[in-house]
């Protein structure tokens, strides 16, 4: 576990990509991220706030049930996925989303803050 | 032929018996008449009650279309409109004058033709005076009672807000549920899709905290 951050809450993103809407909620903690999304994803990894504050450094392994379709087109094999993401992700921005390469595609995310820990 | 001057006694037995003849036919046929009298006049009174029936029927479905376009006749296209519109060719099919009517009345609503409001107005109460006179009505009904509508704003409000979702549901439907534009809108929390719109230029720092 890291230092409490002040990107530390409760977040939900709305995902576009090019097939489909997608949505998922993470916990940013001391420098923990853990999420899931509603097609059973999951988000498990570490994060550090960049030096201005507005940013967060994301190291997460991303697994994937088989089967699933991804709103980027992409099906997933029947033994399911798992694949490691690292992100700067802007999280304090007045930008309305932020773009983000996945190995499956591009997404447009939209990351609100719901509340603090 | 019978000698009547040898045999002149025999003369009122043979009238008698005639005349008894006579009397047989005409009760047989009084027995015949009372028994086919019962029968046609069932017939015809079965007839008779199929015939009202059907009047009746086809007064009842007139009735039905010519209420439900008196109730609808602020929204062309709402269901119970429809159904009403697409039955007068049959259920008025006695009527030409209504027939006629609704065919000008349906011209005036294909968009192809740009017929004013006023003139669809006029097209439509054409319509309805045409079938209250087939109905027997228009010398109760008159331009001020077709004209006079309640609607009220809430039911307006209600239909605006049902037209605004369904245009909403059909562009999810469509896969034209996100903002085109580079901006949130109270109708989806999506941002757009990769390639519809440039993203915004965000800048990050890439500096990690110590």
């Amino acid at each position: 576990m890291g230092k409490p951050s002040h990107l530390d809450g409760f977040y939900v993103a709305y995902i576009s990509g090019a097939a489909g809407l997608g949505m998922a909620m993470f916990i940013f903690r001391e420098g923990i991220v853990v999420g899931s999304d509603i097609s059973g994803v999951s988000y498990d990894g570490t994060f550090v706030a960049s030096e201005d504050g507005k940013s967060a450094h994301v190291s997460a392994l991303v697994k994937v049930p088989g089967g699933t379709t991804l709103i980027q087109g992409h099906v997933v094999p029947p033994e399911g996925e798992s694949f490691r993401l690292e992100r700067i992700i802007p999280i304090i921005s007045d930008a309305p989303f932020f773009p983000l390469d996945t190995p499956h595609g591009p997404v447009n995310v939209r990351l609100t803050r719901l509340r603090d820990l | 032929m019978f000698d009547f001057e040898k045999h002149p006694e025999l003369l009122p037995a043979l009238i008698s018996a005639f005349a008894a003849l006579l009397s047989v036919m005409a009760t047989a046929l009084a027995a015949w008449a009372t028994w086919r009298g019962p029968s046609s006049a069932a017939r015809l009174a079965e007839e008779l009650r199929r015939d009202s029936e059907a009047k009746e029927q086809k007064r009842r479905m007139k009735l039905w279309v010519f209420s439900t376009l008196m109730q609808e006749r602020h929204l062309y296209n709402a269901p119970e409109a429809v159904k009403a519109f697409n039955l007068i060719d049959v259920v008025f099919i006695e009527s030409f004058a209504v027939r006629e009517a609704w065919a000008k009345f349906h011209e005036a609503l294909d968009p192809n033709k740009k017929a004013t409001e006023l003139e669809t107005r006029n097209r439509q109460r054409e319509l309805l005076s045409a079938m209250a006179k087939d109905l027997e009505l228009s010398g109760q009904l008159g331009v001020a009672d077709l004209e006079r509508l309640y609607y009220p704003t809430s039911m307006e409000e209600e239909r605006l807000a049902q037209t605004l979702y369904r245009q909403s549901l059909l562009r999810q439907v469509s896969g034209q549920s996100a903002p085109s534009a580079n901006t949130a809108t109270t109708m989806s929390a999506w941002p757009p899709r990769p390639g519809e719109t440039a993203p915004p230029q965000v800048p990050i720092n890439t500096t990690k905290t110590g």
